[in-house]
């Protein structure tokens, strides 16, 4: 794509935009997705370990320690609840603002 | 058959000396040839040349040093007046994957290329939309590069460097993975690009003899010149340059069905092959 861009006489900010920036910026979606994923797990997991800060981390493990097998599952489901919603926001924001990226010839 | 009346004009493309060595390993040495306007009397008549040569003779290093991407250790490559070295640009390019801004229309594609040459923005647009009717895309200029089949995409590559390059265009392998009828198609593009316009130049890189030899005005053929121990001293150049016009092997619908275009192709293959 770089030397796509030098045949079009692109200068060389111009080549960041298109190829690094608008061209990559599907990816970033899906990345950002992943780490998302990762980032609930670790919130969970850093406050568990540092539970003077507090968080839903400490809340979780408390729980978990007092037996509240409801409460530790009704944590969990909440978590997985808003790590789906932020996961579909995640991906419904990629579609509108990459739609090219779903494309493939046999949907047309 | 007598070869058609032609003549040659002016040097539209000059490669003069060009070397190019990686590490000090010599990859190309010497590479010299020239593509000269052809003339012919009563019609509109671009240029094709073919780009001969077995895998790893560096015919895609040539290809770069021509479309100005990769600067050669010495001689130099000049188009349009030969008073500065070509620059990235000046040659269109449309590589083998036929790239496209995937994150762009067919029409936001192809802007790119006509806004360089056109700033002003109705007029280059009318210049693509009359590009795309001319290759029967105008119903696709809203759809995405991910949206077009293979020929559509090969197209709209080719379209977006003719609206940006100054009549030269360097094509690599176009002809690599494509069945019959699409080869057939190919060669008609190529032959119909060549000639809108009199100083069309496009320059064919490929391996595939027939489909060249089909195509093309001239063909050069690239490899090394090996020593007698079978060794490789150095690098590539251009080993022998065929003149089709003069065989009376182009221009000519259905050319390749007849024994002379065999019997040359053969030819070629036998020097390839010593190559």
């Amino acid at each position: 794509m770089f030397d796509l861009a030098r045949t079009l006489r692109m200068g060389e900010w111009r080549v960041v935009w298109e190829v690094i920036v608008l061209g990559q910026i599907d990816k970033v979606f899906d990345v950002l997705r992943q780490n998302a994923a990762m980032g609930w797990m670790m919130l969970t997991m850093v406050e568990g370990i540092v539970r003077s800060e507090g968080g839903v981390g400490t809340i979780l493990l408390d729980q978990n320690h007092h037996f509240r097998l409801a409460a530790v599952f009704a944590i969990q489901l909440t978590i997985l609840l808003l790590g789906l919603l932020q996961d579909y926001g995640i991906g419904l924001a990629k579609n509108m603002m990459c739609p090219y990226a779903a494309l493939t010839l046999e949907r047309t | 058959m007598a070869a058609p009346t032609y003549s040659l004009g002016k040097t539209l493309l000059k490669i003069d000396n060009v070397s190019l060595e990686y590490d000090g390993r010599p990859i190309l040495s010497g590479v010299t040839a020239e593509v000269r306007d052809i003339i012919v009397p009563g019609r509109v008549q671009g240029q094709v040349v073919g780009i001969l040569g077995p895998s790893g003779c560096g015919k895609t290093t040539l290809f770069r040093i021509i479309a100005g991407l990769l600067p050669p250790t010495s001689g130099r490559v000049s188009v349009n007046g030969f008073d500065h070295p070509v620059t990235a640009g000046e040659v269109g390019v449309v590589a083998q994957s036929y790239p496209l801004f995937e994150h762009r229309t067919v029409l936001g594609n192809l802007m790119l290329g006509a806004r360089k040459k056109e700033k002003d923005s109705k007029v280059a647009r009318d210049k693509v939309m009359e590009l795309l009717n001319e290759f029967e895309l105008a119903d696709k200029y809203n759809l995405y590069p991910a949206q077009l089949s293979g020929g559509q995409r090969q197209r709209c590559a080719i379209i977006q460097q003719i609206l940006c390059s100054e009549h030269f265009l360097l094509m690599d392998e176009p002809f690599s993975g494509l069945d019959l009828i699409m080869l057939e198609k190919t060669c008609e593009l190529i032959a119909k690009v060549s000639d809108m316009d009199d100083l069309n130049t496009i320059i064919v890189v490929t391996h595939d003899v027939t489909a060249a030899a089909s195509v093309a005005d001239h063909l050069w053929l690239m490899g090394h010149e090996q020593a007698q121990d079978g060794s490789v001293p150095t690098g590539s150049r251009i080993q022998k340059q065929y003149n089709l016009i003069d065989r009376d092997l182009c221009w000519q619908p259905g050319i390749i069905t007849t024994a002379r275009f065999t019997e040359f192709v053969r030819e070629v293959k036998e020097e390839f092959r010593r190559l």
